[in-house]
């Protein structure tokens, strides 16, 4: 009897749990399914791009982009995929400022780096030099139409030749190595490269040392959304696989599989009988009885 | 149980809270931050430095360069006033090195038109650069000047100004050396300055006297002179010993009127190393307006010649104009003699009847100086056989119409019962007056007592679109034990007067019956 009535409350309480983890919005950044101003959202309906949780099944056609945030730490396998991907002809544009994005560059065996420390624009700016400007372009085809682009939180590129780099960032921009927010003596002063583009195989890849343009409150800032309308091309796949995950993310991952599984025949008609038997279970104790 | 259930949900809330936690964790650097909750700050040390160099380099770029530094200011953190003080320095300083850039060309130029002899040319080109000069002395020192604007720029933006202070100093320097290499060049070779006499108005075909004075530290004695109109000549005239000369010239009767371009030249003289020169001034051909008195007849009965006056007066010589009369179409000319005219019109019969017409008098003059000229007067033209038509057209539609309205009265007076019923509410109207006969006239003639009756006592008249029954509506609250037999009364009426039905004497009998109830209703003060 006391058990039963532990059922009873144990029941509701795990489906309502459930109900709130599927309906609470997700607030991780770059993820797909945050609807707030740190997720990407905006930029999948906006752009039409597909979220994919695995590089496994990369596209093969020359006219797509392949859009990577590695917050994550990338198996060589992985590595390995994006570097088909591009020989294959794809374009690969790697979006990165503090995570794991030189891990790729080192495997595509190229110098170039993400540098990894904050730069900072006390002058081009668009709130403050957190959010610095980009008004110094190399013409192509990424930057056209492109007067200025705003970033949040960058970083630089290094060991970049110039005929590679896309955008400067302004000469009064600076390291900051110490996180003190002032420019001292040693830190590095002056244009740094911040979009770069390189050909490799059929394909190409394009670096860019800020992967926050994505999400939703800086899409349409100034020319962000220009800037990445150039960048892409043809059908556009997001990988999310590489971005950090917490438990609610976790939790509801988890409710989709369930869910997923709930929808296939055998699972549909198990819960059927399950159903019934619970149902039915007090008339057979009776009978029995 | 109740301790376990709260057991359970607090365990379940803090599970939920520690799964909603951003996923930002393992990096070495805030990714990002919310744009839209992010403040503002203000460098105000890289933004000087910056706007120093901006301020320092802008008046030396090029124009194009300028343009694109320019355009990067406006995307700096920089506050809007410096940028505008900016801007303003940018323009000012391009604008002046444009044309102390002009002057120095001019200047060169003057230089090698000196060599070559062409004193006038020369001359012309330091006239030109004087005014450029005097444009650029304008910007550089006037209201809105540089000075006065890098003046404002030190006070606000203080050292950063600098480099604008020192650009508006070389920029001074640069137009003193520049003026005085004008003063220099000029020295050269002997300026004549050329003084003119010569009318602002002038009349085609009536003489008009130019003259003028030549003065130069050079020759001014026997130097040419020529005269143009719109570019052509006019007339050539020679300077005397003192540099004057004077011409007289009649303009071509042909000449249009309005503003013409009278150019007056002196020629360079090589040999006393005297510059010509070149007078420009506006002379303005007109042509003179006649005033004109009319004299004409106020009334005119038609058909008539009436006869019309009047004189032409002019401040210049008039004589043997043609002055034309026309009215309706009709027209007469003459010639003006000592100024007056006087000329016949026959006005003939025509459609109209009688109103005003517009008399018209052109006066056309020989003279080129004179504009032909045209003015109007009114007379009022009374055409009689037209009237007389029209009135008696009118007095025989007075006959007629007076005739057949006794007609129409005639005729009434022999049927009138058939006038009775046909318009019975009129007839109602006009009671006392009715004569009916037979059964009919008997029933109708008790009704029409009984409304006279009715009328009296309620002081309500039975209007003439009013129907039998509309008028028993109305008064019957005010007839009291009378309403009743009224009403009876009524319906015998209307079938008598709206069908063909054929009243017996019983019918009478009932009139006269609901009648005598009604007066004796009415008339016992018992309403």
């Amino acid at each position: 009897m006391a058990n039963r009535k532990l059922w009873l409350l144990v029941l509701p309480i795990l489906v309502g749990l459930a109900l709130l983890i599927w309906f609470y919005p997700s607030n991780s950044d770059f993820r797909v399914e945050n609807p707030l101003w740190n997720g990407a959202r905006d930029f999948v309906t906006e752009f039409q791009a597909l979220p994919i949780n695995s590089l496994d099944n990369l596209p093969t056609s020359q006219e797509t982009t392949l859009i990577v945030i590695p917050y994550l730490k990338l198996t060589s396998t992985d590595s390995q995929k994006l570097k088909d991907y591009v020989i294959s002809g794809g374009r690969l544009v790697v979006l990165d400022d503090y995570g794991f994005g030189n891990e790729i560059l080192e495997y595509f065996g190229l110098e170039a780096r993400f540098s990894g420390v904050q730069f900072l624009d006390p002058l081009f700016n668009y709130k403050n030099k957190n959010f610095p400007r980009i008004i110094d372009f190399a013409p192509s085809s990424v930057t056209t139409s492109i007067k200025s682009i705003v970033f949040n939180h960058a970083t630089s590129l290094e060991n970049v030749s110039q005929n590679k780099v896309l955008a400067w960032s302004s000469p009064f921009s600076f390291l900051d190595e110490n996180q003190n927010g002032n420019w001292d003596d040693g830190e590095k002063k002056g244009s740094f490269p911040v979009v770069a583009k390189f050909e490799m195989g059929k394909g190409d890849f394009i670096l860019i040392a800020d992967p926050s343009i994505l999400i939703s409150s800086m899409v349409n800032t100034e020319d962000n959304r220009q800037f990445l309308k150039n960048i892409v091309k043809g059908e556009v796949w997001l990988d999310q696989s590489h971005l950090p995950e917490v438990a609610l993310d976790e939790a509801k991952a988890k409710l989709k599989v369930t869910r997923n599984a709930l929808t296939t025949v055998g699972a549909t008609l198990g819960l059927i009988v399950l159903v019934l038997v619970l149902t039915l279970k007090p008339i057979w104790y009776k009978g029995g009885q | 149980m109740k301790r376990l259930t709260i057991r359970i949900s607090a365990i379940s809330l803090v599970l939920l809270f520690f799964t909603c936690v951003p996923a930002t964790a393992q990096l070495a650097y805030v990714p990002h931050e919310d744009p839209e909750a992010a403040k503002g700050s203000a460098e105000t040390l890289s933004q000087l430095t910056y706007y120093k160099d901006v301020l320092n380099i802008i008046s030396g770029w090029n124009y194009k360069d300028r343009a694109a530094l320019l355009e990067k200011l406006k995307r700096t953190d920089i506050p809007e006033q410096l940028k505008s003080i900016a801007q303003t320095y940018g323009d000012l300083a391009v604008e002046l090195n444009a044309i102390l850039d002009e002057v120095e060309r001019s200047l060169n130029e003057v230089a090698l038109l000196i060599l070559q002899n062409s004193f006038t040319d020369a001359q012309r080109e330091l006239d030109n650069s004087d005014k450029l000069i005097e444009k650029a002395d304008e910007l550089l020192e006037g209201p809105q000047g540089l000075m006065q604007f890098a003046d404002t720029a030190h006070r606000y933006a203080g050292d950063v100004a600098i480099p604008v202070v020192d650009k508006v100093r070389d920029i001074d320097n640069r137009l003193t050396k520049l003026a005085q290499e004008s003063t220099t060049l000029r020295a050269k070779f002997y300026p004549s300055q050329l003084e003119i006499g010569a009318p602002e108005q002038a009349y085609p075909g009536l003489p008009i006297e130019i003259g003028g004075k030549i003065s130069s530290e050079g020759n001014i004695a026997g130097r040419d002179i020529k005269g143009l109109l719109d570019g052509e000549p006019l007339f050539k005239a020679t300077t005397d010993d003192q540099g004057l000369f004077r011409y007289q010239l009649v303009l071509a009767k042909e000449t249009w009127v309005g503003e013409h371009k009278l150019s007056i030249t002196v020629a360079p003289e090589d040999k006393s190393r005297s510059a010509g020169c070149s007078f420009d001034s506006t002379l303005t051909v007109v042509k003179a307006t006649p005033q004109v008195k009319v004299r004409i007849p106020k009334v005119s009965i038609l058909p008539q010649t009436i006869e019309v006056t009047g004189e032409v007066y002019s401040e210049l010589p008039l004589q043997g104009a043609t002055v034309t009369l026309q009215i309706a179409g009709i027209s007469t000319a003459t010639t003006l003699q000592d100024g007056k005219f006087k000329a016949k019109l026959r006005l003939p019969l025509k459609l109209n009847i009688m109103g005003f017409q517009e008399a018209k008098l052109n006066v056309k003059p020989l003279e080129p100086w004179h504009s032909p000229f045209e003015t109007k007067a009114h007379l009022f033209v009374l055409n009689p056989v037209n009237l007389g038509v029209i009135l008696a057209a009118f007095v025989s539609l007075g006959i007629l119409s007076t005739k057949r309205r006794r007609e129409v009265r005639r005729v009434g007076k022999t049927f009138p019962a058939f006038a009775e019923i046909e318009q019975p509410v009129k007839h109602a109207l006009e009671k006392p007056r009715a004569r009916l006969e037979g059964r009919r006239g008997i029933i109708l003639e008790a009704y029409f007592r009984v409304i006279n009756l009715i009328e009296r006592v309620t002081r309500f008249s039975m209007e003439s679109q009013m129907t039998l029954r509309e008028f028993l509506k109305v008064v019957k609250p005010d007839i009291g034990g009378a309403a009743e037999a009224f009403s009876g009364m009524t319906n015998l009426a209307e079938v008598i007067l709206y069908s063909p039905y054929k009243p017996q004497e019983g019918d009478v009998l009932k009139a006269k019956k609901l009648a005598s109830r009604i007066m004796e209703a009415l008339t016992s003060g018992k309403p």
